[in-house]
């Protein structure tokens, strides 16, 4: 009975095996300080890569998990664990449907191509070239795949449709079986997205399909209840953060690292499309805008979606119009009107979060080229026969600031009164009066005179007689996004805000 | 007559027959085509895929997970089929048929499906209750005793289904006549009932065996698929396919294979009457 014993012996040990295994350390969770990353799709290999640089460069551990874009949703949803989703869209979209993201960023984009053996033994150079007679074509399911649902609309564009359908030989689920199957030699060709190929790049050329094959933005858009809107055109990557994630500053650390150009160009290296600006992920921030500071502020704003991948609304107008705006909608997330005493009265009514400074307005007088009428001080604007324009005190901020100026140095109202002969809503339309002659003289931000400088001459105001009027950003109280409000408000205010304002010749520290 | 591992006979006397013919005939056929499989497999890598496969850290993390992960569950397995099996077998009760079917129904149940399940078990109060800290504080979800468990509930049916055949098999009578020689119940189970079944019990523990280490669509849904952390092999073959890279898929299929037969033949040569190497 030899043999008997160590067959109990054997089963003895496989017990305490499984009693030891189940009960001691390895149903530890997965290392708690780690953060979870569910990667879906083909984004493995550059997610893996970002990972390793950041882990080594922070310390912060980060567990990746792998699975198609689907299960990874489904995972998220019905355990309620992790942290951060990679995905293309629609699923960012499917997130946002179900509630369960917190906030979305833009890092990539995937294009489809035609996978060709290398060499490209059928010599296929374009879509139309599936049609030919023979050519083992494979494709991505119509149903349960991203692009399998784009692929008609291509089709359909082609002369070739029926012929190209006919080649048809096999539908897979996932893009990376259908190339995997062109690798083999059991498929000509197969459309899949661009970093399909490149991970398999040393058996696979990669045909681009033709502009106008592709799906167009704005017409080719499908809206469906899980997904919501989708533009074919712009099959966008997304990295996001989950509502259900316990340490969502870590997770929108990393998520940011990803989006940034560091993250962007590790995308790039392996094969993936450049994220189209301007393009959103997830909710945008809503900044009302001050008029008078667009020009920076569209490209401060552009400037911080390069960086980060958010994608910031401007409503642009006049800074007490958007007080009102805001009131009504209790909605938005940063304001950023040109005088600050409409943030002070937007805190009175407890919808300021917090602010910083911005930049400063300085009031300049701004005379036409050549300074015809020789106005040197702000008593030469009362001189008969000056035509004089000025903002409307209560639309806009430089009517505001040009009452101050005037009340502070007393100037006779009646004589004022007597050469005014316009007055604006906004202060960009003074400039323009000027330039084409209607006035002789206004009151104008320098930066706006710095615009009109080629038509226009602009006679500065001695600083002790003149009201300089701070440009503060607030984070609005009832913002939802507040920390990424924040890094907004902290990047108008920062270094690289600073060097944009100047570019745009606004003045940033207040003249001594 | 030689005894052999599953209790049959083998026949004496001369071998070439039209019997044996046609028998070893097809016998020979699934094994040609078998092992037509492997080699075509073979021709997919190459050395240098297998040479990765050896050296990579997360690919040996993975084996070791497989093979440990893999033992708990056969350990398990063979905990819960023996009872089970001896309960099917013996006992009539109310509710037998219905108890008996639903034994058998994880086999039937597609494996993503018993994955998402068990998800879904973990998210109610009890399963709350089960991995909260506060409750019994053992986590399931995304750890190492998940996949323990997913092996599990795919894999136990064989084993009990096994057991109970193999209890079946034993005359009853002979459990009846140990008591009439002084033997307790417990006793005639120890010394008659399971020495006679333990061939039938091995062969559904090595069944249970199998399936648990080729277990992968539950294990992605419920215990993820973490490089290092809850990558068993087939989590492997599946991540390195998904980048196209069939011959590093194959060649860690093979080490997989190698693995298995290893332990198939121990187990094989650890059974009682066991003489596999010869006849």
């Amino acid at each position: 009975m030899g043999n008997g014993k160590c067959f109990g012996h054997l089963a003895g040990c496989l017990l305490a095996v499984a009693i030891a295994s189940s009960l001691c350390g390895c149903g530890k969770p997965a290392d708690e300080a780690a953060l979870r990353c569910y990667v879906g799709g083909t984004m493995r290999p550059a997610m893996q890569e970002l990972i390793d640089i950041y882990e080594k460069e922070t310390g912060q551990a980060i567990d990746l998990d792998y699975g198609d874009s689907g299960s990874c949703l489904v995972k998220i949803e019905t355990t309620g664990k992790g942290d951060l989703y990679v995905a293309h869209d629609p699923f960012l979209n499917a997130l946002n449907v179900k509630n369960l993201s917190r906030q979305g960023w833009a890092v990539a984009a995937v294009t489809p191509m035609i996978a060709v053996p290398k060499g490209n033994p059928k010599n296929i150079r374009g879509l139309e070239d599936l049609a030919r007679e023979g050519t083992k074509l494979g494709l991505t399911d119509e149903t349960y795949n991203t692009l399998g649902h784009i692929l008609p609309v291509m089709f359909k564009k082609t002369a070739v449709q029926a012929k190209i359908e006919k080649n048809i030989r096999t539908r897979t689920r996932m893009g990376g079986e259908v190339a995997n199957n062109v690798s083999l030699g059991h498929l000509d060709a197969a459309i899949v997205w661009n970093a399909v190929i490149h991970v398999r790049r040393d058996k696979l050329d990669a045909i681009p399909i033709e502009n106008r094959f592709r799906p167009d933005s704005k017409v080719d858009v499908v809206t469906s209840p899980t997904f919501g809107e989708v533009d074919m055109s712009n099959i966008r990557v997304t990295i996001a953060t989950l509502k259900c994630s316990k340490r969502p500053k870590a997770a929108a650390k990393f998520a940011e690292f990803v989006s940034s150009p560091r993250g962007r160009a590790v995308f790039a290296k392996h094969g993936f499309s450049p994220a189209r600006s301007g393009q959103q992920a997830g909710t945008p921030l809503l900044l009302y805008c001050g008029a008078g500071i667009r020009p920076p502020a569209a490209e401060i704003i552009e400037a911080f979606n390069a960086e980060t991948g958010v994608t910031v609304e401007v409503d642009y107008s006049g800074g007490g119009v958007l007080l009102s705006r805001m009131k009504l909608s209790g909605r938005g997330d940063l304001y950023m009107p040109g005088d600050v005493e409409y943030i002070e009265q937007a805190k009175e009514l407890g919808m300021i979060a917090s602010q910083k400074s911005a930049c400063c307005f300085v009031p300049v007088i701004l005379v036409q080229k050549g300074n015809p009428k020789g106005i040197k001080t702000l008593q030469d604007l009362t001189r008969p026969g000056i035509r004089l324009g000025r903002g409307n005190p209560d639309a806009c901020a430089i009517g505001k600031n040009c009452e101050r100026v005037f009340k502070k140095n007393k100037i006779d109202r009646d004589a004022l009164r007597k050469n005014l002969v316009f007055q604006s809503v906004t202060v960009n339309e003074l400039g323009v009066q000027i330039k084409t002659g209607q006035l002789d003289a206004t009151i104008v931000w320098d930066a706006i005179a710095a615009y009109y400088s080629r038509e226009a001459e602009a006679v500065a105001i001695p600083p002790e007689q003149n009201e300089i009027s701070p440009v503060g950003i607030a984070v609005l109280s009832f913002s939802k996004n507040k920390e990424l409000s924040r890094r907004f408000a902290a990047f108008v205010a920062g270094e690289k805000g600073k060097a944009i304002f100047r570019k745009h010749n606004y003045t940033i520290d207040i003249p001594r | 007559m030689t005894d052999d591992s599953n209790g049959a006979t083998a026949i004496a006397g001369p071998r070439v027959n039209l019997l044996s013919v046609v028998t070893i005939g097809f016998m020979a056929v699934f094994i040609i085509g078998v092992l037509v499989l492997l080699l075509t497999g073979l021709s997919y890598t190459d050395y240098q895929s297998i040479a990765e496969v050896l050296g990579s850290k997360p690919i040996r993390a993975a084996f070791r997970l497989s093979a440990v992960t893999s033992a708990a569950t056969l350990g398990l397995v063979v905990v819960f089929a023996v009872p089970v099996g001896y309960a099917l077998s013996r006992y009539r009760f109310p509710g037998h048929v219905v108890a008996d079917t639903i034994v058998d129904l994880p086999i039937v149940l597609p494996p993503l499906v018993i994955g998402v399940s068990l998800l879904g078990f973990f998210k109610t109060p009890l399963g709350q209750f089960i991995e909260s800290p506060r409750g019994l504080n053992l986590q399931f979800v995304y750890t190492t005793r998940g996949i323990i468990l997913c092996q599990f509930l795919v894999s136990a049916s064989y084993g009990i289904r096994a057991a109970k055949a193999a209890f079946d098999g034993v005359d009853r009578r002979l459990e009846d006549l140990a008591l009439t020689l002084g033997c307790t119940r417990m006793q005639a189970f120890r010394k008659v009932a399971l020495p006679l079944a333990r061939n039938g019990i091995v062969a559904g523990a090595i069944m249970a065996w199998a399936r648990a280490v080729g277990v992968f669509g539950p294990l992605m849904i419920f215990a993820g698929a973490v490089r290092m952390k809850t990558e068993v092999m087939p989590t492997t073959i599946f991540l390195e396919l998904s980048i196209g890279r069939v011959e590093v898929a194959i060649a860690v299929a093979i080490a997989m294979l190698t693995m298995a037969a290893i332990a198939l033949i121990l187990i094989h040569s650890l059974a009682p009457g066991r003489r596999w190497w010869g006849v």
